[in-house]
This record gives C-alpha cells, structure tokens and sequence, in this order.
C-alpha cells in the first residue's frame, strides 16, 4: 500500500513540475501570443524559405470523393504560383492532412499542421461541423482558416475571428431555392434531405419561412440505403415538388429508388451537393435526372474568371472541375496572397493581409471581399437544369439568384 | 393522414427489407449459434461479397450467375479462413466470449480497410446489370425486389429441407444444441462448424450482393445492416432458424410502416435507424430468448432467463 | 522547427481525457466482467450534461458534477435490465443504446442544438495565452485522473473491490455467499459511467464545441483498445493502453509524411490497428501490463 502512495506521490509532483514548468514558459511567451505585438524572432521566423499553406480536407470516409476532387483546386493554385516563381521569391508547400469525414479527426489533423508543421493559414475543413469543432482552437492559436465548403448558418455566428469561408450560408441558397420554387408555382412541397448538418439546414429553413407550403419532410440516413417507403409516401402525398438536399453517394440511391417506384411525375429540385458530374456515371440516375427535368441551385461557377479556371484545371488533370474544386482554388489562391503579401509568416497578419486581398482578388468564383464576419460580402448562385445532351448529360446553367436580384431566369 | 397512403406498396416495400434481413441474418445467427459469440466481422463478409460480384461482373466480365457464385465460394473461404486463424485458436488459448467478440470486431476492421484498399473508398455500381421496372396493378415493382424476396423464400426452403432431410443437417442442429454430446455421437464436429462458417459468410455474400445492387457498392456497406441483423437474430432468438425467418419480416414490416407513423406525428424520420435499437433492447428486456423462447399457451406468465442459456 | 510541445501537451490531455474512459471501463469489464458497449453513451451524457449547465452559467465544477450525476443516473437505468443478461446480450444492448441516444440528440433541436450541437461551452480555467490555457487542462485533466485512479485502486483494495473480482470469476459462487450481485453489478455500472462522464465533460470543456458527429461507436471500440491492449483488470495498464492509442494514431498520421509506401496511410493504419487487437488477444490476452494479484493476508 505504502508504495503505491509513495508512486502516487510522484506522478502528482511530476506532473505539478511539468505544469509549473509550463506555467512558466507560458508566462514568458505570453507577450508574443496578442497580435497587436512584434512577434519574437525565435517563434516566428520573419523570413521563412517556403510558405507553407494547410489544406484540411475530407480525402476519406463519406465526403472523401468530393475531397480527392477539391484537393485539385489546391494543388492547381499552388502550381500557377510555382510556375511564375513563387511569391515574392518564396516558394509554396500545401501540407495535405485528412480529416476523414470526422469533426474529432479534423480537430486532431488542424493541431498536427499548426503545432508539428507551423501552417498559420489552413484552406479547409470541408463540413461546418468541422469548421465548428476547430474554431475555438484557430482562434486562440491565431491561425486562419478559410473553409471552401462549410455552408451551415451557424459558422456566421461565429463572427470577427479567425474563420473565413469562400462559399456563402446555406441559408442564402435556401433562399434561392425558394425563390425558385415560388417562380413555379409550387403549393405543396415535400423535403427529403439527409440526416446532418447540411440536409437539416435547408429542411429547418423551409420550415420557418414557408410552413405551410411543406406537407411532407423526410430526413433520412445515407447509410440506410433504403427509402421507397419513404418516397412512396411523398408520391402518395400528392405534393407539386420534392426537394432533395443530399450528397452524390446516397443520392444516387434515392434517385435510383425513386426512379424504380415512378417517382417521375413530380417536379425534382435540389441543390449543389449532388450538382456534380459524377452523378452521370451512373446510367440509371443520369437517365431519371433527365427525365424529371432536375433543377437546382448551387454556388455560382460561371462567367469569364471561371472558364479560365476551368481551363487551367482541364490542361492541368484533363477534367472538368467538380463541385467545390473552384471554391477550393479561391481559398487557396487567397491563402497564398495573403501569407505572401503579409510582413511576416504570423497568424494575425496574415488574417489583417488576407482582408485587404480579398478587397481586390476575383477569382474563379468572382469577388471574394469578406463581410465582418469572414463570411464572402458578394455571392450569387446558379440555377442548373440536368439536360440530356448528344454525347452524354450536364448542367445546364439556366439563372441565377443573387440577394439584391432575385432570381433571373435565363430566357 | 392528410393523404391516402399506398398501404399494399408498404407491405410490398417490407418484404423487401425483410428479405433482405433473412439474407444477411441467415448466416449471423448459424455461426453465432454454433460457436457462441456476435461475429461483428460478418458485416465485412457482406460487403466482400458485393465486391467480389462486382469484380467478376464490371471487371472480369463474367455474367451475373457465374459473378455471383464465384462470390460466394470467396466470401465462404474467407469466412473459413478467419475461423480457423482468429476465432478457433483464439477460443482454444481460453479466450471468452468477450475476447472473440473484439477479435471480431479486430478483423471487421482489418478486412473493411483492406477493401478499402483494394477498391477504393469511392461508392461502385453495378454497370452491367440491369433490372427493369414495371407496374403490378396498384404496385411498383423491380426485377431486382422480386429476385431479392424469391432468393430468400427459396434459400429458407432449401435450409429448412437441409436441416430437417439430410443428415449434415440433423448433425448441424445436434452440435448447435449440444456439442459434446454431438461428438460423443460421432459427429465430427469440426467439419460442421466449418460447413456452416463457409454457408454463413458466402451467404452474407450473396446478401451483401443483393443489398449493393440495391444501393450502391462502399465499404461501410455491411456495417449499415449488420445492427437491424442483430436485432433480427434476438428477437428471432439466437441460432433459431425460423424465428429468425419471422424477426426479419417484422423488422421490415415495423421499419417500414415506422415511417407512416413518424411522419403523421411529425417526428424525423431518420429515427426509422432506431427501430431496430428499440427490438433489440425491447427484447433482451421482455424475452431474451426471443421468439423462439416465447412459449405462446403460457405467455402472460412472464419468463425470466434461464440457466441453460450461460455460456461455458 | 521548434520541437512541438504543444502538440505533445494536446495529447497527453487526450491521453487523460481517454484514460478516465478506459479507467471506467476497466472497472465495469475489467474487474466487475460487465461489458459495456455503450461507452460513448455516458462519454456523451457527460458530454452534454456539463456543456448545458455551464452554458447556462454556472461554474465547471458544478457541470462536471451534474455531468457524474446524469452518467451514474443512465448507468444506474441501463443497469436495471442489463445486468441480468449474459454477457454478449449486454454488449448488444448497450451498444444499441449509445445509438438510439445519439439518433435523438441529433434530431432533437431543443435539448441541445441538434445536429450542429452546442459552441463556445466555457473552458474550466480562464487563462490569457494559449500556452498556459493548454497548461491548465492538463492539470485539470490529471486532477481527475490520478483523483479517479486513486480511487479506484483504493476500490480495488476494499472488500468492496475483491467482490467485484469474485463476481467476475464466478458469479454462482458470490450468490451461493448471500451475495446481491445484481446490486453489485448495478453499482458497478453506475459508479463506471460517472467516471466515464465526468471524462465527457472534460472533452466538451476542452473542445469548446460538441456535436453529435463527435460520439459515433468508434469511441466506445477505442476505449476497449485501449482497455484490452494496456492490461484487462489493470488500471495502470489501462492508462497506458490510453497513451500508446494515442501515439498510435498521432504517429501513423506523421510518419505518413516520411514513408513511401504503396498503400493509403489511412488505410495501412486500421489495417495494422484491427491485427494488433487480434495478436494482442491471441499471444498476451492479459495486456501489456498484467493484471496484480489480489494480495492474500
């Protein structure tokens, strides 16, 4: 007994010397950590040889599709700065971490590249839980980050800090959609959206504006796979549309599903989760697609700065960006300015650089100012309609809805 | 109900799920019964098997039929082959139920990454395989529901005229029963377990199949049905072949008619995952024998778990 | 580059945080015999219990307290029915109830923010910097622990502790001495998920944010790893099954940075991850450090 208490004893005084040690360090180093000071030449080498930008995203787990695919954005963008030599002279390093479609994971990946690698600007995470779960650590260690794809409302909430995003609230897009939806004439809808952060989002949205308009709203499981009842009942509801939010993986499924009960009397509308091509893989949805005639909204890709993009990304991988990948160039090209222009490799300078450049830079996804609360100030989405062409299907752009416009459908 | 619902679609709808549930279940509930512990890594077994299909039909380019049993006699090897290096040695070195159980889940997740790995994480789909549909009366139907519900009314006969005809069958029931007592018999035990570790994995092959073609091919594929499979061997009762066959088709029924339910009351629907929580805890409570445990002349006298049902 | 003690600091308070979840298990699996697959459950009780009462503005001490009493409350409940099933039936159950309450917490907007969970739960120490923030987790995190590890080596000690072991031997023989072990077992469990919850509370405090896509089984499948690969029974082995998880997983994901290898690092780490619990179980069931002996007079 004795000697157990005697080892007690010692880990108790092991770890109070640890902490009195740290303790004391922390002290010391406390000075450098608010931004308004000079930062001390030992933590943060003024000059580094390369900049190094974090790119935190999901390349596994259920989003790790969509990952693989944004992370060409990254790279594209670190590959037109090497070409012309850099930036002032410096070289680019993205150091690529996965968070695998896991908040816990993307927590411990953000700590590896800011404490193991020295990143002080982070493009990523993908999902708004993510983005959730690794504020508060951003903002105390005075990292930036700029996420290319976290579109829930709360993340505004967060306010003037550390957390930028390129890509507007899902409730801005909500609201395309409804205008969209009133532009139709719809007075019955149902909603059929999946089960997280995102689904839910759109799904509360419509319920708070237009109760009345929702006879019917599914929230379903993406690992379930399968949901005729559910679609049964909203083909049993009579309703004039339903509204699908869901990803490419479980979308397939319920189109499929859909497609099998003859669920193609309805009108289809969703929105940018599943707006990408590789829904066309596959013959069975690509063919009920078409032949509902689906329209969408989804973050704007158009105009002159995107096509030079689409270009870039065509020569550089020989295929046509993907959802997201845009998003992801921007964030990445802001990221590179931003640490390149700043005085020094610095957490608050660069958030301080990165403001003034998002004043000026229009990118793939056209002006990227930043409002107050690092959410973008300008954003316009994209009606798309899937449409069966001679070689194969596509989105075709068909409007666009901006919050001063309304929507605009392309005569 | 603000809307007249479908009901004989729902009940078809059921069916479907239930079938499917018998599929994976059918070999879950064998190999739990016989060598006495939740084999976690069968969820890996089912979507082995949809893979292997995938590979000889998309890539091999071998027919469905031929795809399909090639799958099978994989996923059974494989089956074998985590018996015989994991399990086996594991429960003679002393391991208890517990230790084969995370052992299980142990080479669930070796064999999930190794897919993975393999195929890669992204969703598959069956490119070559196509299954019309068409209306049925008032029902909607697919080539694809209806070889789901034939498969597995044809598999239950077909193991029901094993178990009950054959004399591999009458050895399988007497060493699920008691296995010593089996041995003493003269019933080589070692080759039944065997036997029925190859049927129970190459049939979670063949379910792991029809669940694919009916979703899409990922490697959490067996995971996403592997809890409803518990639930559905509990409430059957463990290592009860036709308890199991009507747990499964109750699941699917109380799944499916869920929804309505959840939807008049306006309540989310993705507590329909739920469901098969609810059996689970509601049967381990109330009848954990399940229903092959119910005694239906004396039921309301209520029944505790016997002694018989410890595990050595 | 600076060598990163911060991101050491980071794990050895995971290390902590995880290393209370692995001590309560090994009270209720490791001497008690009682296997809880619901770990995460009372992970997130804790979780949330304690983030709603210091959201509310009441102290931390009061969250983590209210987050033991919620957890031991849970544990006592599952316990009722639980307990009386063989083991199996017991991992089945609890691991289904983990589900069906995080299913609800998801759904249910109003008991604590739904799907995108709770932000900004106040942190149990106010600090000014970073590093010392990190500093004071930590001692906040080893209060707990080495207080819990304490306790329960002073459990394990009592004729309190040596019942549990006996009911985990050979539960007939405990009845056969007048024995109540079901109560045992029903205290077992519901002192096992205090300690679970009150680790809940400290993860969401450190955090800052829960969610519940932060409390899937995975947790529940971890903490038994670390469980099984420390030293079943054993509360020091636990602890450093807690840190070499960690080390484990922090490691594969630097070491990706230096190894060319043909295979997905991610991959080639589960791969490696589900072998060592089979290889663990099949040539050192007991753990790396073995369970001690109860000492007879």
């Amino acid at each position: 007994m004795s000697k157990i208490k005697k080892k007690i004893l010692m880990l108790v005084a092991v770890i109070l010397l640890v902490a009195a040690f740290g303790a004391g360090c922390a002290e010391k180093q406390a000075p450098s950590e608010t931004p308004s000071e000079k930062p001390t030449p030992s933590e943060q080498p003024p000059q580094p040889e390369v900049i190094k930008i974090g790119v935190l995203l999901d390349l596994s787990g259920d989003l790790g599709a969509i990952g693989q695919k944004m992370k060409l954005g990254a790279e594209l963008a670190q590959k037109e700065f090497d070409s012309l030599g850099g930036i002032g002279g410096k070289k680019i390093e993205l150091v690529v971490e996965d968070a695998a479609t896991d908040p816990a994971k993307a927590v411990e990946a953000m700590k590896k590249l800011v404490e193991v690698e020295g990143v002080k600007v982070v493009v990523g995470p993908m999902t708004s839980s993510e983005t959730l779960a690794v504020a508060k650590y951003v903002n105390d260690r005075n990292v930036v980050i700029i996420s290319p794809s976290a579109t829930a409302g709360k993340i505004t909430e967060l306010g003037d800090d550390y957390v930028f995003r390129t890509v507007g609230s899902d409730d801005l897009q909500a609201a395309a959609l409804l205008d969209l939806m009133k532009s139709r004439g719809y007075s019955k809808i149902a909603t059929f959206v999946i089960a997280n952060d995102y689904g839910i989002g759109f799904e509360d949205y419509f319920k708070k504006y237009v109760p009345e308009m929702v006879a019917l709203s599914i929230r379903y499981d993406p690992q379930k796979g399968d949901y005729r009842t559910e679609l049964q009942q909203v083909k049993d509801a009579g309703v004039d549309a339903i509204i699908f939010v869901g990803y490419v993986d479980s979308g397939k499924v319920v189109f499929r599903q859909a497609a099998d009960l003859g669920l193609d009397e309805i009108d289809w509308l969703s929105s940018e989760g599943i707006a990408e091509n590789v829904m066309f893989e596959d013959a069975k949805t690509a063919d009920f697609m078409a032949k509902v005639e689906m329209i969408g909204t989804k973050p704007s890709s158009t105009g002159f700065t995107y096509e030079k993009f689409a270009e870039k990304h065509r020569q550089a991988f020989g295929s046509d960006p993907d959802l997201f990948s845009d998003y992801t160039y921007d964030a990445t090209m802001l990221a590179i300015l931003a640490a390149g222009t700043a005085p020094s490799y610095d957490g608050p300078q660069i958030r301080e650089a990165l403001k003034k450049v998002s004043e000026w830079y229009n990118g793939a996804t056209g002006y990227k100012l930043f409002d107050e609360n690092g959410d973008p100030a300008f954003y316009t989405y994209n009606v798309w309609k899937v449409v069966k062409t001679d070689t194969g299907f596509k989105y075709e752009i068909i409007g666009h809805w901006a919050p001063a416009t309304g929507l605009e459908l392309i005569p | 109900m603000p809307f007249e619902t479908n009901l004989l679609q729902i009940l078809f709808n059921s069916l479907i799920s239930g079938s499917l549930y018998v599929l994976v279940g059918l070999g879950l509930t064998m190999t739990y019964s016989l060598t006495k512990f939740p084999n976690f890594a069968h969820a890996e077994f089912i979507t082995l098997g949809a893979y292997i299909v995938y590979a000889m039909t998309d890539i091999l380019n071998l027919g469905l039929i031929s795809g399909i049993i090639v799958s099978m006699l994989i996923t059974g090897f494989v089956g074998v082959a985590c018996f015989l290096m994991v399990f086996r040695p594991l429960a003679n070195r002393k391991g208890t139920m517990v230790h084969l159980m995370i052992s299980s889940i142990g080479v669930g997740i070796f064999l999930r990454y190794a897919i993975q790995q393999i195929w890669g994480g992204q969703e598959l789909h069956f490119s070559k395989v196509h299954f019309a549909g068409y209306n049925l009366g008032p029902l909607r139907v697919t080539s694809l529901w209806i070889g789901i519900i034939l498969t597995a009314v044809i598999l239950v006969i077909i193991l029901h005229l094993i178990l009950t005809q054959t004399k591999l069958g009458k050895a399988m029931r007497a060493t699920s029963n008691n296995p010593s007592l089996a041995q003493a018999s003269g019933i080589d035990i070692d080759k039944i377990i065997m036997i029925v570790w190859f049927l129970g994995a190459a049939l979670a092959g063949l379910g792991g199949f029809f669940k694919a073609a009916d979703t899409r091919i990922v490697p959490v594929l067996g995971w996403g049905i592997l809890l409803p499979a518990f639930a559905v061997i509990i409430l059957g009762g463990i290592g009860s072949f036709y308890g199991m066959i009507a747990a499964a088709y109750i699941l699917g029924l109380a799944e499916n008619f869920s929804i309505i339910g959840l939807i008049s009351l306006g309540i989310s629907t993705d507590y329909r995952t739920a469901i098969g929580f609810v059996v689970i805890i509601i049967t381990l409570i109330f009848a954990p024998t399940g229903l092959s445990g119910i005694n239906f002349s004396k039921w309301f006298k209520r029944r505790r778990p016997h002694e018989g049902e410890v595990m050595e | 580059m600076a060598f990163p003690i911060a991101y050491l600091l980071d794990m050895l308070v995971f290390t902590g945080i995880f290393g209370i979840m692995a001590l309560s298990l090994n009270l209720e699996f490791g001497h008690t015999g009682l296997p809880n697959f619901g770990k995460v459950a009372f992970f997130m009780i804790g979780a949330y219990t304690s983030a709603l009462i210091t959201l509310a503005g009441y102290p931390f001490i009061l969250g983590i307290t209210g987050a033991m009493a919620v957890s031991a409350f849970f544990g006592a409940i599952v316990s009722l029915p639980a307990i009386r099933l063989r083991e199996d039936y017991l991992a089945i159950l609890t691991l289904a109830f983990g589900e069906i309450l995080r299913l609800i917490l998801k759904n249910e907007e109003w008991i604590a923010g739904g799907v995108l969970g709770l932000k900004g739960i106040p942190e149990a120490l106010t600090t000014t910097s970073f590093k010392s923030a990190l500093y004071g987790h930590l001692i906040v995190v080893y209060i707990f622990v080495v207080t819990f590890y304490i306790f329960l080596r002073f459990l394990e000690k009592s004729p309190y502790g040596r019942l549990l072991k006996a009911i985990r031997e050979d539960e007939l023989a405990a009845q056969s001495l007048g024995k109540n072990t079901v109560w045992y077992k029903a205290q077992a469990l519901a002192i096992g998920s205090a300690i679970a919850g009150s680790s809940g509370g400290l993860y969401a405090q450190y955090l800052s944010y829960i969610g519940p896509d932060l409390f899937m089984p995975v947790i529940t499948f971890a903490v038994w790893a670390m469980v099984i690969i420390g030293g079943v029974g054993n509360h020091k082995g636990v602890l450093v099954g807690a840190l070499i998880y960690q080390i484990f997983e922090r490691g594969s994901r630097i070491f990706k940075d230096y190894l060319q290898i043909p295979i997905d690092p991610n991959n080639m780490m589960f791969m490696i991850f589900g072998l060592l619990l089979i290889i663990v179980l099949m040539f050192r069931p007991e753990g790396l450090i073995k369970e001690e002996k109860i000492k007879l007079l």
